[in-house]
């Protein structure tokens, strides 16, 4: 059996989803955060029957790219699950009525029954079930509320059987509806409700914008840091250390083995960033310098996602988006892109039109830095100074603007207005935060270690093989000539197509001077998305658009190197 | 006596009801995806500055949209007397 959880955008369904499922998926206070469909399994009288995730969709005469998934699936559906917002019923009851007249058995839950309670609405379950002609749950995805009650309903959902209704006459159901069965009696505002009309006003907004940004920034970088200082760089000193300068003096201190697995000594020492060997820095760079980064900014990005802020900043923000041919609703995969461009590109989905999410894909994997060479960057180019940090996001987000605007006036097309709706502001559940960040850092450290240990190998092989040279040589005219860099760090161009990190961490044995480290940095940051980008890029764009997104990247990291390296005071 | 305007210059916090909406099916589709349809009732939340997006209350809950759609929205405002 097929079950489907079906429902407006942003009313709970993959929390539900995971209820049901005990299958781990992102949710998010934002419409939006399910773009594919995920599956799960549910034993429903001792029969494995299976629960499928849909991303959420206003109406059956699907606008988005995300709707017509929902439309496809429901044909295939053996039960419809329609989750509603118990506080937004009256959103919710065209989709109900759309979705009655498919004739599939049926059930309704009422999700977020809890909320209604403190909003002072109040809703008679069993006149709404005879209304709509099936059975109506109430139930409280985030507690496990009537969660039992409905899995017991799935199995008997009946098939209703719907008078036809036209428009008008279905507008006016949906006002009968809403007058006999929900009353809201009234209270005083809550805090939250005065902070979300004081922040989609202009000037209330860009203050909120302000503190909310900087807030984060200086949260994400004191808890990078101090988890960096005083946690992972200790360690990995104090007790880390001592196992492998024991295995690198049993090799005898050099050797192939040696290289491979120890690196290069510096000084006759272990470097953790400079060695570069699989155990040395393979370990360090993803663990000790970017795991607390990215832990830090998911934990943020959690609250920022939970509390309902983000479509606020869209909204904000779309009148200067629009300058770059994209919409306010674009900046949430954007910032999603900050924490790691996979996550950002996908979820350009939720923009309609072709030429919207070619540009955003192209500025996200050009202008958007991941958290890994975030990460680096601050480890790396901090020490020179925080000058040159500055500098080259000053650099990024002058880049990212420029292309916007190029891209805006070259591509045909226009920008399709905003339309959102606009989540209510929710205090974030801690537990809610912990588990996604909990999948999310799971994730970094099953994907990223492994690929950040082949690049190192990659590299170290090439060393020995003596290929490096003819690659460094061939290269040389645009990137010493061009870009003022040494000829070698050509490798960490190529290496920058496995991991971002990784490549910024070859810049380290150089001894750049602060002029070519920033030159290098801005490059690497421009230059290709590494391959997991590049896979999930191509598969979202088709390769007649990566092909020229690929063009732009070349030519504007090129352009911007040699622009750095001219203009240099 | 009623009187008409579009919602994008309607005052903040001024209450109507949608007469009619100009442009294409799929345009009004979208639209009364979101319970904005003729016959809705709308309470203008704010507008951002530069023709940025219109924030407004309907069905329940509150939704933006750009300045040129919203231009595109008839309602129509009692002049007198409480909203209905």
């Amino acid at each position: 059996m097929k079950v489907l959880l079906i429902g407006n955008p942003n009313v709970g369904k993959s929390v539900l989803f995971t209820r049901l499922t005990g299958i781990q998926v992102v949710a998010s206070n934002y419409p939006g955060t399910t773009v594919t469909f995920k599956q799960g399994f549910l034993k429903l009288r001792g029969q494995k029957s299976t629960i499928i995730d849909v991303p959420g969709t206003y109406s059956l005469s699907p606008t988005t790219a995300a709707e017509n998934v929902a439309v496809k699936m429901i044909q295939e559906g053996d039960v419809v699950v329609c989750v509603v917002d118990a506080t937004r019923l009256e959103r919710s009851l065209i989709l109900i009525f759309q979705l009655l007249e498919m004739k599939k058995p049926m059930v309704v839950a009422l999700n977020i029954w809890d909320e209604t309670r403190h909003k002072g609405i109040k809703i008679d379950i069993d006149k709404l079930s005879n209304m709509l002609g099936v059975p109506v749950i109430p139930t409280s995805a985030i507690t496990g509320e009537g969660v039992r009650s409905l899995v017991e309903m799935i199995p008997k959902a009946p098939i209703p059987d719907p008078p036809h209704l036209d428009k008008s006459q279905q507008w006016d159901k949906v006002g009968r509806i809403i007058n006999q069965v929900q009353k809201i009696t009234h209270r005083h505002h809550t805090f939250f409700e005065r902070l979300q009309d004081f922040s989609i006003k202009p000037l209330g907004g860009m203050v909120t914008a302000l503190i909310v940004l900087s807030i984060s920034f200086l949260v994400i970088r004191f808890l990078g840091e101090g988890l960096i200082g005083h946690v992972f760089e200790p360690v990995f000193e104090r007790y880390y250390k001592p196992i492998l300068v024991t295995l690198s003096q049993s090799l005898g201190g050099k050797g192939f083995l040696h290289e491979i697995l120890i690196g290069s000594l510096i000084q006759g020492d272990i470097d953790f960033v400079q060695s570069f060997g699989l155990l040395s820095t393979g370990l360090f760079v993803p663990i000790g310098m970017v795991f607390p980064y990215v832990l830090s900014f998911y934990f943020i990005l959690g609250i920022l996602e939970d509390s309902g802020y983000l479509p606020r900043l869209a909204i904000l923000l779309d009148v200067f988006m629009h300058r770059i041919g994209l919409h306010g609703y674009a900046i949430i995969p954007t910032i999603l892109g900050i924490g790691c461009n996979v996550p950002g590109i996908l979820a350009t989905r939720i923009l309609e039109s072709r030429r919207e999410r070619f540009i955003a894909c192209t500025l996200i994997s050009i202008g958007i830095p991941c958290a890994s060479l975030h990460a680096m960057i601050f480890g790396l180019v901090g020490d020179r100074g925080l000058r040159y940090v500055l500098i080259i996001y000053g650099v990024l987000a002058l880049v990212w603007l420029c292309l916007g605007l190029i891209m805006n006036l070259l591509t045909k097309g226009f920008a399709p207005e905003l339309f959102i709706e606009i989540p209510p502001y929710r205090r974030p559940v801690l537990k809610a935060i912990f588990k996604k960040l909990w999948m999310r850092m799971n994730a970094f450290l099953r994907e990223a270690v492994p690929i950040v240990l082949i690049g190192v190998l990659f590299v170290n092989l090439l060393y020995s093989l003596g290929v490096l040279g003819y690659v460094a040589n061939f290269f040389s005219p645009v990137v010493t000539g061009l870009m003022g860099l040494p000829d070698g760090t050509v490798i960490a161009l190529v290496v920058g197509f496995l991991r971002k990190d990784v490549a910024v961490g070859m810049l380290a044995p150089f001894n750049l001077t602060n002029q070519q480290l920033v030159i290098g940095c801005v490059v690497l940051a421009m230059f290709f998305p590494c391959i997991a980008t590049f896979v999930v890029m191509l598969r979202e764009l088709g390769w007649k658009d990566m092909l020229k997104a690929s063009l732009i990247m070349l030519i504007a990291s090129v352009t911007v190197g040699t622009l750095i390296n001219l203009l240099w005071p | 006596m009623n009187k008409e305007i579009n919602l994008a210059m309607m005052k903040k916090g001024q209450r109507g009801t949608i007469s009619a909406i100009t442009g294409g099916k799929t345009f009004r589709l979208k639209l009364e995806s979101m319970g904005i349809h003729p016959g809705s009732k709308v309470t203008k939340v704010s507008n951002l500055f530069h023709k940025g997006p219109v924030i407004l209350h309907v069905g329940g809950t509150e939704v933006a949209l750009g300045y040129n759609m919203a231009n595109r929205i008839m309602i129509t405002i009692p002049t007198r007397g409480k909203p209905s």
